[in-house]
C-alpha cells in the first residue's frame, strides 16, 4: 500500500510516519508532500491508494485539495490528520467526500481503526 | 461573548498534546503569580495561533529552549541535542496548532485558525497588541518552564482602531 501524508510541518510528517508503522502498516511505501498543491501533484505522480492530509496548509488547504480531486474525478480516499475538531468541519470534511478524520493528538489505534479498509 | 475555557480544560488539552503524544513531562502547574516574573527570563522560544472569527484571540506557547528541544527530539525522533533551530520552530509550532485546535471547540464562535508563527531568542516577553490573557497554565520542571496563554481581543473594532 502507498499512503501519501501531506502536512507542512515536518515534524508532523514524521510523527504520522511513526503512528502508520506502529499500527501496523511498516511495509507501506510512504509519499509526502507540504501542501495541496504538492499533494495534487504527488497524487497524479504516485498514484497512492491513500491520503493522510493536514486541513490548515499554506498554498492549498486540505478541504481544497479535496475538493480540487473530486472536481477531477480522482477517487483516491483520502482522511484528515488535523487538530480541527470542531463538528462544523466535520461536516464540511465529510460532505466533501473524506474517508474518515484523525484529529491531534491521536494514537496509533486510530490509524489502525481508518485504514484497515484500505489495507 | 467572552473565554468560557477553563484552566484544567486548558490543563488537559495541554498534557494530551505533550504527554500522550509526545511522552513529554513538562512538570508540575505552577501558581499564577509565582511564575509571572519568572517565564520572561527563560522564554526562549513563543509561538502562536491566532483565532478569527465572530470572537478572535490567540493562542501563545512560551518555553525555554530545553523543554522546546525535547519536545522537537520528540516528534523527530532524534537525539535532543541533534535539535536544529528549525526543527525546533517546526516543533514548536506545531505544538501551537495542535493545542489551539482542540481549544477552539470550547471557544465561542470562533472560524478559523491561523498558520502558527514561531519567535526564537532569549528572555521573551510574549503578548499580543490589542488582546489580553484570559486564561494560561504553566508549567515548571525545574529551570524549566513552558506556559501556554488564550488571549482575547476585546473586538474587532478595538483591533481596527
Amino acid at each position: 500500500m502507498k499512503i501519501l501524508i501531506v502536512d507542512d510541518s515536518r515534524a508532523m510528517r514524521m510523527i504520522v510516519k511513526r503512528h502508520v508503522a506502529q499500527a501496523g502498516f511498516e511495509g507501506c511505501e510512504i509519499v509526502e508532500a507540504e501542501n495541496g498543491r504538492e499533494a495534487l501533484e504527488a497524487i497524479r505522480a504516485a498514484a497512492p491508494d491513500v491520503v493522510l492530509s493536514d486541513w490548515n496548509m499554506p498554498e492549498m488547504t486540505g478541504i481544497e485539495l479535496l475538493e480540487a480531486l473530486r472536481a477531477e474525478g480522482v477517487t483516491v480516499p483520502l482522511g484528515f490528520v488535523t487538530s480541527e475538531s470542531s463538528p462544523d468541519f466535520k461536516d464540511r470534511a465529510f460532505d466533501a467526500g473524506a474517508a474518515f478524520m484523525i484529529t491531534k493528538p491521536f494514537g496509533a489505534d486510530d490509524f489502525t481503526r481508518c485504514l484497515a479498509p484500505f489495507v | 461573548m467572552h473565554v468560557t475555557v477553563s484552566e484544567p480544560d486548558l490543563a488537559e488539552i495541554v498534557e494530551g498534546a505533550t504527554s500522550m503524544m509526545l511522552g513529554l513531562d513538562l512538570g508540575e502547574i505552577a501558581p499564577r503569580d509565582a511564575v509571572s516574573d519568572v517565564t520572561p527570563s527563560r522564554c526562549a522560544i513563543g509561538a502562536s495561533v491566532q483565532f478569527t472569527g465572530e470572537w478572535s484571540g490567540a493562542l501563545v506557547i512560551g518555553c525555554d529552549e530545553s523543554i522546546g528541544n525535547e519536545a522537537a527530539a520528540a516528534m523527530f525522533g532524534c537525539e535532543v541535542d541533534r535539535v536544529a533551530a528549525d526543527e525546533l520552530a517546526d516543533a514548536l509550532g506545531e505544538l501551537a496548532n495542535m493545542i489551539a485546535g482542540n481549544v477552539k471547540p470550547l471557544l465561542p464562535a470562533t472560524t478559523a485558525l491561523s498558520l502558527p508563527t514561531v519567535v526564537q531568542g532569549s528572555h521573551l516577553l510574549l503578548g499580543i497588541p490589542g488582546a489580553t490573557p484570559a486564561v494560561g497554565v504553566t508549567y515548571q520542571r525545574g529551570a524549566s518552564v513552558f506556559s501556554v496563554e488564550i488571549y482575547e481581543r476585546a473586538s474587532k473594532a478595538a483591533v481596527i482602531a
